[in-house]
């Protein structure tokens, strides 16, 4: 599979994850929240990680180009 | 060092924080059902299952089972993790953890994710109906996935996930009816040794660089193509592979460069046993034993390409390989079925 829609792949399910736990939060234990939303930031942050990947890729096809 | 016993009323990210616990430790986990997201925020914990029924279960609305961020050296094992909304184990910027021996099931995400991570060992995990079930990402290098077996997964078995994602081996490996891949081998230098892929959606891609091996490998069954070699890969090794009744080719160089095919038993495939596509130029295919394949036991597209002293054996008359392959239907090589 092409590296860009790996990516964009990987990013749509990583942020539909994210979504659905930010919603569901107030069902989670009050006890149990301050690790899930520190498991939330890692993923947030995996994103960012993977866009700034596809934007290198977008980088070098211009380059290629 | 101290073994400290745990049980599930006990919070573990917590009991890991407070000063009770020190590098070395060993946390021995009871038997019983613990609903909690671990995050490990010290070097050299073992967290030790002490009979078979250690179960975190995250009731499908917990993240992760245990997190292990920025950290050293963590053991887990013989756990049962199940029900989490995103991996049972995530690894972020670590190195050396040992994850051994734990069956994990029913998550959204991967049974083990390792991002950013280096020299850890995965060994004898049993994961299903995951998305993967071991999946190497951004920049995960020099990891070992050794005897694990993933099954029923909804993306791949064993993944390197881009070319950042080098020197990693997956050794000894079963990946049985996952929709995707057996094994997606992005990176360089990469290997594949003596897995057993079967009845997956493909058995083994490479892709994005150079240098990966793939020896000793099992691939049957595989639904949409067997093996692939893709985005003018360049100097891969495929060795002694053993690759029958595929629905699809045997080995696909879609443009690879400067490979060796070499010493593989391809057989019985619906498809042609190697092909070697319109780009791709320089590679050497040599003794490999190739038997009713259709329409070709090889088909050369390319330009350069060495064919040398292979078997290439049509089919009997009123011989095909969907006869043959049927015969072959009841070995024995189920997974674990859960």
């Amino acid at each position: 599979m092409d590296a860009r829609m790996k990516i964009e792949q990987e990013i749509e399910r990583k942020r539909k994850i994210i979504e659905d736990c930010e919603k569901i939060m107030e069902q989670i234990p009050a006890h149990l929240r301050p690790s899930q939303e520190f498991a939330l930031n890692i993923y947030k942050k995996e994103i960012e990680a993977l866009e700034q990947e596809l934007m290198n890729l977008g980088n070098e096809n211009v380059i290629k180009k | 060092m101290a073994i400290i016993n745990v049980t599930p009323l006990m919070d573990i990210t917590e009991l890991i924080r407070s000063n009770s616990v020190n590098e070395g430790d060993v946390l021995l986990l009871e038997e019983g059902i613990y609903f909690q997201t671990v995050a490990v925020l010290k070097n050299y914990i073992r967290i030790v299952a002490k009979g078979p029924e250690v179960i975190f279960d995250g009731k499908g609305i917990l993240l992760d089972a245990f997190i292990l961020p920025d950290v050293v050296g963590i053991g887990i094992e013989g756990i049962t993790i199940r029900h989490y909304r995103a991996s049972g184990i995530l690894i972020e910027f670590g190195l050396g953890h040992r994850i051994v021996n734990n069956k994990i099931h029913n998550m959204l995400e991967h049974g083990v994710e390792v991002v950013s991570s280096s020299a850890n060992l995965i060994w004898k995990n049993e994961i299903s109906y995951c998305y993967d079930g071991v999946l190497l990402i951004e920049g995960s290098t020099n990891n070992w996935v050794i005897e694990n077996v993933a099954t029923r997964c909804y993306g791949d078995g064993f993944e390197s996930f881009l070319a950042p994602d080098s020197n990693n081996a997956f050794i000894s490996n079963k990946a049985i009816r996952n929709r995707n891949n057996g094994i997606e081998m992005y990176g360089s230098n990469n290997l594949a040794y003596n897995n057993t892929l079967i009845d997956n959606g493909l058995g083994i891609i490479i892709s994005q660089e150079r240098d990966s091996v793939v020896i000793g490998n099992k691939i049957k069954g595989t639904i949409l193509g067997t093996h692939f070699i893709f985005e003018e890969y360049t100097n891969y090794f495929v060795g002694g592979n053993t690759i029958v009744c595929n629905r699809e080719k045997g080995v696909e160089s879609n443009n690879g460069q400067f490979g060796i095919i070499i010493d593989n038993k391809i057989s019985y495939n619906g498809d042609s046993g190697i092909l070697l596509g319109e780009e791709s130029s320089g590679n050497l295919v040599m003794n490999n034993k190739l038997i009713c394949n259709v329409p070709e036991n090889i088909t050369d597209l390319g330009t350069n390409n060495n064919i040398l002293n292979n078997t290439d054996k049509p089919c009997d008359p009123c011989e095909s390989p969907k006869d043959v392959c049927a015969a072959f239907a009841d070995e024995s090589d189920n997974g674990n079925d859960e």
